[in-house]
């Protein structure tokens, strides 16, 4: 993922490496235990999964946008937003060697005056 | 709380205060959206990589509670402005700051967090209609300028 790296021009991405089942390599986590990709139409579309108990909550399904890295077609991450009102949380996630880098940028807009969270978690199919 | 469903409620518990960590909050367009301070991380920053062809350096400032961005491409256009970023902190202090730049032909969304005295940046660079390349992400690494 270098930025010197020639982008490809005119190339869809492949979204094959972004594709399926992410699960949280930490199974105690406090924020999104799963995360299932999916494709339809040629769009990349994200499930999250908060953790909660006795099952995951269910964040519903948003539409992302997938980006490419080093010079190929090959998907290398995306960028979903989640949007529930009174907060608002930004994906910005990155596959690299087998796993998920999932950064999530949570804002409160709850009137509760939590600042903004910050959380860099990683995920395996 | 909705927030409970979500299953993110102790996430939510990250942002409370830090031992070590203190903080300034403002209302941002009355919305009450509580910025993190990352007054620490203001300055000038540059890239590791000198052979970088996206942002080559950037200065973080603070101003009335506001946090700026103003970063510097190596390409046209060279100057991308100043923009007010959003800024976050994880459970152990780390700060954080998320801004999306409006460059006409692309849309630089940066996901940047502070880490062991460097701030890297995830750039994800989303390309408008016309412009044929392939979004594409980068992730780089600034060191604070001597």
């Amino acid at each position: 993922m270098r930025a010197d790296a020639k982008q490809l021009a005119g190339a869809p991405a492949d979204l094959a490496p972004l594709l399926g089942t992410w699960s949280n390599t930490n199974p105690q986590t406090d924020y999104i235990i799963k995360i299932i990709a999916t494709e339809r139409n040629g769009a990349l579309l994200i499930r999250a999964y908060g953790s909660s108990s006795p099952e995951p909550a269910d964040w519903g399904e948003v539409e992302a946008n997938a980006y490419v890295a080093g010079g190929t077609t090959k998907a290398a991450g995306f960028h979903a937003r989640y949007d529930f009102g009174a907060l608002q949380t930004e994906l910005a996630a990155n596959e690299k060697l087998g796993i998920l880098v999932v950064q999530s940028y949570t804002s409160f807009d709850d009137g509760s005056g939590r600042l903004g969270n910050f959380a860099r978690e990683f995920f395996h199919r | 709380m909705e927030v409970v469903g979500l299953g993110i409620l102790l996430a939510s518990s990250f942002t409370g205060d830090h031992p070590d960590i203190s903080y300034s909050a403002h209302d941002r367009d009355e919305m009450n959206l509580m910025q993190a301070d990352i007054t620490p991380l203001a300055g000038r920053w540059v890239n590791s990589n000198p052979t970088t062809e996206w942002i080559k350096k950037f200065t973080l400032a603070e101003k009335n509670g506001i946090f700026t961005l103003h970063a510097f491409g190596v390409n046209e256009p060279t100057d991308w402005g100043e923009i007010e970023v959003s800024t976050y902190q994880d459970n152990i202090g780390e700060m954080a700051f998320h801004a999306v730049y409006d460059l006409g032909f692309v849309e630089p969304m940066l996901a940047a967090n502070s880490n062991k005295g460097l701030i890297v940046i995830a750039a994800f660079l989303r390309f408008r209609d016309g412009d044929d390349r392939t979004n594409f992400l980068c992730r780089e690494f600034y060191v604070r300028e001597q």
